[in-house]
């Protein structure tokens, strides 16, 4: 049974439904144990990769007969080696994610989100671990994989707070420099910034052998500027106003908005980053289970 | 281009409505917490200007809209022919036009520093001004110049000039005499039925005073034939609606006689003639120009009220003058009345018996005592007492008043002694008493008294039976102070027995002497009664007979009929009368209008002149009769103050001719009265030039552009909503 900050965020029945799920990384991770994910490095599993040149040294064990037999030559078979990955969640906590349309907050949407995404690592004995940046800030929590780090994590999302501006590259480059191992990134955020900037921040992490998925939480009355009077919005971020007659600019913010997202995507494809729109209208449970299963083809 | 409705004009007001709506909206914005201010800023620095551009577009358009409208109903339109803003309507054909102008005291009336009058003549420059050749053009002051004189129009050349229509409109001066409408309108009539044209205008500038227009009804005749020939009529109404307008209707005591030193009530009458409610005023008096009195009067519009100032002038001629803040009516401010305080009265007291021989008991000794204390020094009433069978014609020499105190009779000698003492202005008194025969009085003094004897209303007195004196409604000013109790308590005097009285036979013819000193207004007077009894009966006539008067006592002066000696009103109500008696010795100085100005010149030679309100120095012609010369001046048609003056510039005799009250009611007519007039002479009335325009306008006088503004704004209406439609949907 989940502590109480876990059932405070999934309920028993989406738990439930969590367990049919998996999340493997696309990329070989290197795990501190065995798991279902590949490695980078061979080991012992039935998973034939290649042949290799005995050395002195080398177990007998694995020596391909066969061939010692047809060819005269000695060598060794190699297998692949699965281990369990290091993901980590970084939950974009700036002031923007605190934006409510009708139903949930983007931040609430995205921490739920994450709370599928922790549950189903525990399942899997993967080591996650939970990254909160805002501004300069990014705030991480230790690795882990017990249940007990489980209900620490969860404690910590049910006690964030949105608040505060965010750049989101800066704060990228801050994610990357506590990233040793290679593993997964998990980014939650609406990404209001520059696209190709965003793209170029997730693209080195990349670089660096992390699979990374971006999750971008939207609401969907942000992207309709569904008003009429004349408006003064207000920044959720710095507290600046912004003047309008929302009648003169809707269909070119509408515009900007749907570019803004496409821009988006096409970097991250550019840098084998997986872009998501998540938008709060429809049930987060539903729109990470359609992903993982979407991720789950794709890989395997 | 011109306006037909300028009032319209003020409704471009309404074309910022927009603007103010815009800012409105802009002020009540509602704050929206948002997430996505990337996107949001982006798309607002991008789209500022030309946002901004759109957005005064659009204002503008509806601003514009709204302005056409405005401009629409206030009818513009581009007279034909020549062209000029200031121009009125007129077609292209041949035009007579006759405009009619009020020149009547009222016009004097302001607002400021401009007169209805002044305005008149500027809007009469515009109407004459511009008037094309051929054209025929008449303008007519609505006032003869004196009464019974026939109004003279002024021709005005075609084409004119704006000087030429500046000296027609200066010519028309301001008149006495109230104005004629219809007359005015039937020689209108007469001057388009003698001039062929195709065009007919007909122009009324006036402040249509309620008191100018008291039978609107019988304009139905003239409007039909204005119809009938196709004159259109339309008329400039300058009154003052809510103005207030204080006038003084009159200044009195009742006599020009005072006695020095005597209080003597001045009646002021005011009344509000204007159609608001007045300020507070001050209404003061100035005896020979040094301030004496003052009251403070506020009157609602028509308000009326007497004002009692007692007054107590030093021996001599005295110019009292009363004077009300300036108001819109300046000219009825101030009124002035000459009077004189006569030091010395010279009254003689006739009785039946020897006086010597009757003490005090006997009514005429009693008479002239109480005169006398009633009136001594400063003043002094200097009485002599006869009995009448001592009493010669030469005892009437020198006397200003004589006392018939119950007199039996009269002999004829002494009666004509009488009559020709009344006829050059003295003053008799007869009063009754238990001695008097009626019908030797009434044969002797035939032509003098102001009622026939007839028997006394009882045979014998009984002191229960007695009436008393009416102390209300007193007709005659110098005795209205008796109507409160307080004043002596004349009601409470009881009347025990009276002469009853019949109408007096006609007058005799005056003679020569006599009409040239009667002043056309006292040679109106007749007999009236100035007492009466509670049962109806007079108890103190008076009778005009020339210069002087008589007045009859129908009881007894002593205690013989009457308790009234008793009563504290006696001793002043003597005085009184005696000196109201006595106060037509000298000619009349306060006059009303074309009434003649008589003065004694015996001792003055050389050539005499009289200078006038409006400062015209008329000569004065001199009258000789029985020995003596007189002037006697009868240009008085003009109020104010005259003088009469020798050849050294002298003044010999000061005197003032009141103004006609009806000028002075400035009173606007009601709406149904309005109504009723547009309706009687087919008028249009306007309040401005600009409204006069519009009432003369007839389709065909030129180009008007309403439909076009209308046909523009519905354009814009069309653009509005199809750029809002594009920009903001």
């Amino acid at each position: 049974m989940p502590p109480d900050a876990i059932s405070s965020i999934l309920t028993g029945d989406v738990v439930e439904r969590v367990r049919a799920l998996e999340l493997f990384a696309r990329v070989r991770v290197e795990g501190s144990r065995l798991g279902d994910n590949r490695s980078p490095l061979l080991g012992l599993s039935p998973e034939f990769v290649q042949h290799r040149q005995y050395l002195h040294g080398d177990s007998l064990r694995h020596v391909d007969w066969r061939i010692l037999a047809k060819t005269d030559r000695m060598m060794t078979k190699r297998f692949q080696e699965f281990t369990n990955t290091r993901v980590a969640v970084a939950i974009d906590v700036s002031g923007s994610m605190s934006y409510r349309g009708l139903g949930m907050t983007k931040h609430e949407y995205a921490v739920r989100c994450a709370a599928i995404l922790f549950y189903l690592m525990s399942l899997q004995r993967d080591t996650f671990s939970l990254c909160l940046f805002s501004g300069e800030a990014v705030e991480w929590t230790d690795s882990g994989s017990s249940r007990r780090h489980l209900a620490q994590v969860f404690e910590r999302l049910v006690n964030t707070r949105p608040e505060g501006t965010t750049t989101i590259s800066p704060s990228l480059e801050r994610i990357q420099l506590r990233l040793n191992a290679r593993g997964l990134l998990v980014v939650f955020s609406d990404f209001m910034d520059d696209p190709a900037a965003i793209a170029s921040s997730l693209g080195r992490l990349r670089v660096r052998g992390h699979d990374v998925i971006a999750f971008q939480v939207l609401d969907p009355s942000e992207r309709e500027l569904d008003f009429v009077d004349f408006t003064q919005f207000r920044d959720l971020e710095d507290g600046s106003l912004l003047a309008a007659d929302p009648l003169l600019i809707r269909d070119e913010y509408r515009r900007r908005f749907v570019a803004h997202q496409l821009e988006l995507k096409e970097q991250c494809l550019a840098h084998g980053i997986d872009h998501a729109a998540l938008e709060v209208s429809e049930h987060y449970e539903v729109m990470i289970g359609d992903y993982l299963r979407r991720r789950a083809v794709g890989v395997r | 281009m011109s306006i037909l409705q300028p009032f319209f004009l003020g409704f471009l007001a309404l074309a910022l409505i927009p603007l103010i709506l815009y800012l409105i909206f802009r002020l009540r914005k509602h704050e929206v917490a948002w997430g996505a201010t990337y996107i949001l800023r982006l798309t607002i620095n991008q789209k500022k200007r030309q946002n901004l551009w759109k957005q005064i577009v659009v204002l503008s358009l509806r601003t514009i809209m709204l302005a056409l409208l405005a401009l629409a109903f206030a009818r513009p339109f581009l007279a034909q022919g020549r062209g000029g803003g200031q121009e009125y309507p007129r077609g292209p054909q041949r035009l007579h036009r006759i405009v009619l102008v009020d020149n009547s005291q009222s016009m004097l009336a302001s607002a400021g520093s401009r007169t209805r009058l002044d305005d008149a003549r500027a809007a009469l420059t515009g109407l004459v001004a511009g008037l094309r050749a051929g054209d025929v053009c008449g303008v007519a002051p609505l006032a003869p110049a004196k009464p019974g004189e026939p109004i003279a129009a002024l021709d005005v050349p075609c084409p004119s000039t704006p000087d030429a229509a500046s000296a027609i409109a200066a010519r028309i001066a301001v008149s006495a005499e109230p104005i004629d409408l219809a007359a005015a309108v039937r020689a209108a009539l007469a001057s388009f039925r003698d001039v062929a044209a195709p065009q007919r205008q007909l122009i009324v500038i006036s402040d249509y005073c309620r008191a100018d227009h008291p039978a609107i009804d019988g304009y139905d005749v003239l409007g039909e034939q204005l119809r009938a020939l196709g004159v259109r009529t339309a008329g400039l109404n300058l009154g003052l609606h809510d103005a207030s307008n204080l006038a003084i209707e009159s200044v009195g005591s009742g006599s020009e006689l005072f006695l020095p030193g005597q209080l003597t009530n001045l009646y002021v009458d005011i009344v509000n003639f204007g159609d608001a409610r007045s300020p507070q005023a001050k209404a003061q008096i100035l005896v020979d120009g040094k301030p004496f009195a003052d009251q403070v009067v506020a009157l609602p519009p028509g308000g009326r009220k007497r004002l009692v100032f007692p007054v107590a002038l030093e021996a001599g001629r005295r110019r009292i003058e009363v004077k009300v803040d300036p108001d819109a009516l300046p000219g009825d401010n101030d009124v002035v009345s000459f009077v004189e305080a006569r030091p010395e009265v010279n009254v003689l007291i006739v009785t039946p018996f020897d006086p010597k021989a009757e003490g005090f008991g006997r009514e005429g000794e009693f008479l002239r005592r109480a005169l006398e204390s009633a009136a001594e020094t400063p003043s002094r009433m200097k009485t002599q007492v006869l009995g009448a069978n001592n009493f010669i014609p030469q005892d009437l020499a020198g006397r200003d008043v004589v006392i018939l105190c119950g007199v039996p009779e009269v002999p004829a000698e002494i009666a004509a002694g009488l009559e020709q003492l009344v006829r050059r202005g003295g003053g008799l008194l007869v009063a009754c008493g238990p001695a008097v025969v009626p019908a030797k009085l009434n044969a002797s003094l035939k032509g003098l008294l102001p009622a026939e004897l007839d028997e006394p209303a009882r045979g014998e007195i009984d002191p229960e039976r007695y009436t008393n004196i009416q102390a209300s409604d007193i007709p005659i000013l110098l005795l209205r102070e008796f109507e409160e109790s307080q004043a002596g308590d004349l009601g409470a005097a009881r009347v025990y027995n009276h002469i009853r009285v019949k109408p007096a036979p006609a007058a005799g013819e005056d003679d020569a002497l006599s009409a040239t000193l009667a002043s056309a207004s006292a040679s109106v007077r007749s007999a009236r009664p100035l007492l009466s009894l509670v049962t109806g009966g007079p108890l103190l006539l008076e009778r005009q007979v020339g210069k002087g008067v008589t007045l009859l006592w129908t009881t007894s002066l002593g205690g013989s009929w009457t308790s009234l000696p008793v009563h504290h009103a006696y001793l002043p109500l003597l005085v009184r009368v005696v000196n109201y008696a006595a106060g037509f010795s000298g000619h009349p100085r306060n006059l009303a209008p074309n009434d003649a100005f008589i003065a004694d010149v015996t001792d003055t030679t050389g050539a005499l002149s009289v200078t006038t309100p409006d400062t015209r120095l008329v000569s004065a012609g001199v009258v000789a009769s029985a020995g003596r010369r007189f002037v006697r001046f009868e240009d008085t048609a003009a109020p104010g103050v005259y003088e009469l003056q020798d050849s050294a510039g002298h003044v010999l005799a000061p005197f003032w001719v009141a103004r006609p009250m009806h000028e002075s009611d400035i009173r606007g007519l009601e709406p149904a009265q309005v109504r009723r007039l547009e309706q009687a002479l087919d008028l249009r009335l306007a309040s401005d030039v600009p409204g006069l325009r519009a009432a003369l306008w007839r389709p065909g006088d030129g180009r008007e552009f309403t439909a076009w503004f209308v046909l523009l704004a519905l354009a814009l209406v069309a653009l509005d909503a199809l750029l809002t439609w594009s920009w903001f949907r």
